[in-house]
């Protein structure tokens, strides 16, 4: 069976860094929209990236309606929604129990996954929609379903979406897990602190149709650790496979890649163990770097949010440099300390999540 | 888009509070592993005994993921104590496939649905969608382990706190030989109304063969 092209054809974002525009002026600028916060541990003040407390569902509609006016489509009516999300709506049903000590109130509807297509569907009526929810390769997951439905025909287009809230259980959980930075997190530096868990919005639509400004969805790789609940594989078999997965289904060799859009959240394990696979999977020592310095992790809606910026990236032709490094751990993988222009052909982002879940995506300029 | 495929397997658990005999020593011998498995994992776990799987893609799917780990976290929040770094650990929605891959040293990709209602509806569509994709066997699982502290607060329409339901396909040039019929099944989580369809069609037939849209 031929498999059709996949391409992104709009898109729009919302994290604490702004929109995408402002978003890409900021990485670019090195600025990052990470605030110190103690309203969730008031003896605890961590580093958390929020771009509009209590607006997270008008969010969800503004961020979509902006990509609908960007496409070539009157409606999303004969649209698949796919969203990723790791907590759904657990921001409003925990401040129902802690305010009321019960649940009696909380709506089970409210509190899944599905409420953030339940609310997109209510607004836009999409043809059909699903939700994803494997921690924080949730839409980078989405992204490659999507990629899989579209080369096969199932249909035409196809809006994937990720979205994250900030909620206690996320601030606290990863506190728990001693992860947590208390100053804006340092991807890769040798004396990083951990992460900063932050809230985060992406849409992208994709298309089998050719646009004037496409930007080519190559191919995407998935596979799973089956090492250790939440830390990932030291020797990194996982982030390399789904990886090299990833460069199989896009029928491209390792030493085509020109940037790799790190997950580099920041923590000890992840920055070790991601810099570790670059190194071995990609001899060529591409570009790579973390915009997480600038975003936070935006745990579910990350790989989404990484999307939009890897499509940027190919479209500005412009590496964005690794924000707030000074000495790397390790230098055997490039790092770059500015802004470089550059020719790139093709971009790989990274994914990983609790369970061993890796997922990465390969976008290419159209030729 | 509609495709065929073989239903090499199919299993079922349920009970009103708590299902016994998940065989869990005998499936996770390790005492440390067992230990810290949430219900959904073991049920997960027991349901691909059952179907005789334990290498190869998998979509799981749960409309309102690891109860008990969320509803832990927020009372440890709620009393100003600490979080347990397991519960964490336990909370997210793949956490009972990714024991399952812990547990089998299973590497291929792992997909989790939850989609409210939808969810085992979605989780056929998606585990055709990989079947094809990959031309090999997917699992496919669904549960939903409801059975927490004060759970009747909010719960109305299910009976069986605890439920899965599984089975496995593969893609084939085979028609047909099955319609499966939408039915309510009364007491369970309508999350997994569509997959117990399936299960159900495919039980009292020999080499079952169905179409799914992807």
């Amino acid at each position: 069976m031929g498999k059709n092209c996949v391409y992104v054809n709009a898109y729009e974002s919302l994290s604490c860094a702004g929109n995408t525009s402002e978003l890409m002026d900021a990485v670019y600028a090195q600025r990052s929209g990470i605030r110190i916060d103690t309203s969730y541990m008031p003896e605890t003040p961590v580093g958390l990236g929020s771009f509009a407390p209590n607006e997270f569902f008008a969010s969800l509609n503004t961020v979509t309606q902006s990509v609908l006016e960007q496409s070539n489509l009157e409606n999303f009516h004969n649209t698949l929604l796919i969203v990723g999300s790791s907590v759904g709506g657990i921001a409003q049903s925990e401040q129902i129990f802690f305010e009321e000590g019960a649940y009696k109130n909380i709506d089970p509807a409210k509190h899944a996954i599905s409420v953030i297509s339940d609310t997109l569907n209510s607004t836009f009526g999409f043809k059909d929609s699903r939700s994803i929810s494997t921690a924080c390769t949730s839409s980078a997951n989405a992204m490659m379903m999507a990629q899989r439905l579209l080369e096969l025909g199932a249909y035409e287009n196809v809006l994937v979406l990720g979205a994250d809230a900030l909620c206690y259980t996320t601030v606290c959980g990863f506190h728990a897990l001693g992860v947590l930075s208390s100053e804006p997190c340092t991807p890769f530096q040798q004396d990083r602190r951990g992460m900063n868990v932050a809230e985060g919005i992406a849409a992208l639509l994709l298309q089998s149709s050719l646009e004037r400004e496409s930007i080519e969805l190559c191919g995407s790789g998935g596979s799973s650790d089956a090492f250790h609940i939440t830390n990932p594989d030291p020797e990194a078999r996982g982030a390399i496979a789904c990886m090299q997965n990833a460069l199989d289904d896009a029928r491209i060799d390792a030493d085509k890649i020109g940037y790799v859009n790190a997950h580099g959240t920041g923590t000890q394990a992840n920055d070790a163990v991601e810099s570790l696979a670059a190194q071995t999977l990609l001899t060529h020592k591409p570009y790579m770097s973390s915009t997480e310095a600038i975003t936070g992790h935006t745990l579910g809606a990350a790989g989404a949010l990484e999307a939009v910026i890897s499509c940027e990236v190919l479209k500005r032709q412009k590496i964005p440099p690794q924000s707030a490094l000074e000495i790397a751990e390790n230098s055997e993988v490039n790092l770059p300390r500015e802004a470089v222009e550059a020719e790139i052909e093709y971009v790989i982002s990274n994914s990983f999540a609790f369970g061993g879940n890796n997922t990465a995506l390969v976008f290419g300029v159209v030729k | 888009m509609k495709m065929n495929f073989k239903v090499t397997a199919v299993a079922k658990v349920y009970a009103e509070s708590k299902c016994e005999n998940l065989d869990e020593k005998r499936l996770v011998p390790k005492m440390m592993l067992r230990r810290r498995l949430t219900r959904s994992a073991k049920m997960m776990i027991y349901l691909s005994d059952q179907c005789h799987f334990s290498d190869g893609p998998v979509v799981y799917g749960s409309a309102y993921g690891e109860m008990q780990a969320t509803a832990d976290i927020v009372g440890a929040i709620a009393s100003t104590q600490p979080i347990s770094p397991t519960a964490f650990q336990n909370s997210v929605y793949n956490t009972a496939p990714s024991y399952f891959s812990l547990l089998y040293g299973n590497k291929n990709e792992i997909l989790t649905i939850s989609s409210g209602s939808d969810t085992s509806a979605n989780v056929l569509q998606s585990a055709a969608l990989q079947a094809v994709t990959m031309n090999t066997e997917v699992l496919l699982v669904c549960t939903e382990a409801l059975n927490i502290p004060n759970i009747n607060e909010v719960n109305s329409c299910t009976d069986y706190l605890e439920a899965g339901v599984a089975l496995s396909i593969t893609p084939t040039d085979v028609l047909p030989n099955i319609t499966v019929i939408k039915n309510e099944h009364k007491g369970f989580s309508p999350s997994l109304w569509a997959m117990l369809d399936v299960v159900n069609a495919c039980e009292t037939k020999a080499d079952p063969v169905i179409a799914l849209e992807l």
